[in-house]
């Protein structure tokens, strides 16, 4: 078992994962920027040195140094958090190169999974439905209808130099894929100056609902079942919760055992998140695989009661999985929400929710200063309880109960979604936020 | 002698020289307590039981009954991380730094003592000194800590207060120091990197120790004009 781990993040992750090494005897080693010296991370550690200026490039995202002080400080592994280094398989094949262990899956499978064109041709291998599109850039009007023919209407037509929405159209039939391609391009070229575009097929109503795995070394992998991930802000997570509202039993067996599959094949080890869209009739197609621990993990951990980040260290020291997939149950219901500092500032007052089935996970004090440097979440709040409708209420106590002052936060937003019609009905999608964005404007709590 | 417990043996009333039911009895009993051990002995006859542990709590929690080792008895906020905390005001807000230290001590002393093990000097110094660094990270700050000249290193990695084990240290007390004048080592990624002074002054005091890891921007030695 590990001796000493170093902990390659900042925040409320590097929290997370003291509290875990500590609870394993195991050492940590927290390395922190100038912005962070007074951080909760840098004064729990059982030891911590600073590694360079605010500027993540000059210090949580510089490889050779962190590996460097790792080494100094014989630290047997390190640990990247979400974000910065976790995914970058440069920096795992650097620390597998001085004989540390990066705890997350190889390199190599970071490098496969992390490429989206690699990641879909080994989820179709499998079996895996992805979302189908047209192979190559759309060269005329036959191969238009005929890639159109194949994946199915309604297609989306999608400018490959396209971003922002721009270049975007959709066609419900063959009658108008070709008036849509010529606008699509059209656009692209003048915005771009790149009218090539390729067809995929077009979701309705998505919902991004996502596939917890953890798997080992020695190809033993379960699936720790789904969160709905649907309520986004231009594409970042504001809130998730679990189980999905209207999955049945049967379709998230059927998700957790394609996502275990689909490790399986990889020779995955560690943990990570299969993301799938979803749409109305509940068809879903793999998007994207994340191997690394994620910010909503605490989700599945209040759902299963296992705790995911230890079972990462267990199985990075080459600890067999001891869970198998009938020993792991789903409990109630959990939503999370992200505390988002819209500003910076000194937290005057902290003050969070408490009591039954309330978890916070922040690396807030009172009086520690939120700079500009970083990512804007600053705390989660966890709740669980038995049912949809009772998780809601609990959430609403919390966030009414949650005091941040000192610095503006998203917290009133938050609270107007949690008494939102249609985030309680439970039947929402990744277009919610969008379409009810002006009567989510926030309140002051 | 040893006899181990056959449930399979229902032919004898007695295994060895002991009566079932009171194999039985004894049994039942361990299983349910949290004991992991039990050696029971008579004139003639010596029972012994022991339990399997999960494989998962002995090698990190090191099963019931295990003493913590003395590293991991520390407090959870560290003196160390206090010291180097720059907000002293914010730092001893939360959460009541003084007397949480204080009787983190007490507890970290006695598990400490209890411990077996030769851990590291340095954490069981640590543990029983936690009180003294929240006191100090507030003298620092209010030491006059802008009038003062500090030769900070520019990267972290290992200081050496000379160029090689026999050799004279760059700088001791007293000495006068010009601007451009190196003052010590740190080694970093294998390459040993030349600090020097910004200005002139004379050290007054030397706050990095030889041989022992400082950080990014970390204080090396103080200069005086």
């Amino acid at each position: 078992m590990f001796k000493r781990v170093l902990i390659a993040n900042r925040g409320e992750i590097a929290m997370r994962i003291i509290r875990a090494l500590r609870e394993m005897n195991i050492e940590s080693v927290a390395v922190y920027s100038t912005a962070d010296r007074d951080s909760l991370p840098a004064m729990t550690a059982s030891k911590s040195i600073c590694i360079g200026p605010a500027r993540p490039a000059e210090s949580y995202l510089d490889m050779d140094r962190i590996i460097d002080v790792a080494q100094q400080m014989h630290c047997d592994a390190i640990h990247p958090g979400y974000g910065f280094l976790s995914e970058n398989a440069e920096f795992a094949r650097k620390c597998e190169e001085h004989g540390i262990c990066f705890i997350g899956p190889s390199w190599q499978l970071i490098e496969r999974l992390g490429d989206k064109q690699s990641a879909k041709k080994l989820m179709l291998e499998n079996g895996i439905p992805v979302v189908s599109g047209s192979k190559d850039i759309i060269r005329s009007d036959e191969e238009a209808k005929a890639a159109a023919e194949a994946i199915g209407y309604p297609v989306m037509i999608k400018a490959t130099a396209g971003g922002g929405g721009k270049g975007m159209r959709i066609a419900e039939n063959e009658a108008e894929l070709l008036k849509e391609l010529k606008a699509a391009s059209a656009e692209a070229a003048a915005a771009f100056g790149n009218g090539d575009c390729y067809i995929e097929k077009y979701i309705e109503a998505p919902r991004h609902i996502e596939i917890q795995l953890l798997a080992d070394n020695y190809g033993n992998a379960v699936h720790l079942g789904e969160r709905n991930c649907s309520v986004q802000r231009h594409h970042q997570k504001l809130l998730e919760e679990a189980p999905a509202w209207g999955l049945s039993n049967e379709l998230r067996e059927e998700m957790g055992e394609t996502a275990v599959r689909a490790a399986k094949a990889a020779g995955y080890n560690s943990v990570g998140t299969v993301e799938f869209i979803m749409d109305a009739a509940g068809h879903y197609y793999f998007m994207e695989m994340n191997t690394r621990i994620q910010v909503e993990h605490p989700v599945t951990e209040l759902l299963t009661g296992i705790d995911l980040v230890r079972e990462q260290i267990l199985t990075a020291a080459g600890r067999e999985l001891e869970l198998k997939q009938e020993d792991i149950t789903f409990t109630g219901n959990v939503i999370e929400c992200r505390i988002n500092a819209k500003g910076t500032g000194n937290v005057k007052v902290l003050h969070f929710p408490e009591g039954l089935g309330v978890r916070t996970e922040s690396g807030l004090y009172e009086g520690c200063t939120i700079t500009p440097y970083y990512d804007s979440m600053i705390a989660k709040i966890i709740v669980k309880d038995r049912t949809r409708m009772e998780a809601i209420r609990r959430m609403r106590r919390c966030l009414e109960e949650l005091v941040i002052s000192g610095v503006p936060t998203n917290i009133g937003e938050l609270y107007m979604i949690m008494n939102h019609p249609e985030f309680v009905a439970g039947n929402y999608d990744t277009g919610f936020w969008e379409k009810h964005k002006a009567e989510l404007a926030e309140i002051e709590l | 002698m040893d006899e181990k417990l056959s449930t399979k043996d229902s032919r004898a009333e007695y295994i060895g020289a002991m009566d079932k039911k009171l194999i039985r009895s004894l049994w039942d009993r361990f299983d349910k307590s949290d004991a992991v051990e039990l050696v029971f002995e008579t004139g003639e006859v010596k029972l012994s039981l022991k339990k399997a542990q999960s494989d998962r709590e002995i090698i990190y929690v090191g099963g019931p009954g295990t003493a913590l080792p003395a590293g991991c008895a520390a407090p959870f906020f560290t003196a160390e991380g206090m010291q180097q905390a720059g907000n002293a005001a914010a730092v001893t807000a939360y959460p009541n730094t003084a007397a949480y230290n204080e009787a983190s001590a007490v507890s970290a002393t006695a598990t400490a003592s209890a411990a077996a093990t030769a851990a590291a000097s340095s954490d069981a110094d640590k543990s029983a000194a936690p009180a003294a660094g929240a006191e100090t990270a507030g003298s620092k700050a209010s030491a006059s800590d802008n009038d003062a000249v500090y030769v900070r290193s520019p990267l972290p990695g290992t200081f050496y207060r000379a160029s090689s084990p026999d050799a004279e240290p760059y700088v001791m007390l007293g000495k006068q120091v010009k601007k451009g004048d190196v003052i010590g080592i740190v080694e970093s990624m294998k390459m040993m990197n030349e600090i020097t002074s910004q200005e002139d002054g004379t050290v007054a005091e030397i706050l990095a120790e030889d041989g022992v890891m400082v950080g990014f921007d970390e204080k090396l030695i103080r200069l005086e004009s």
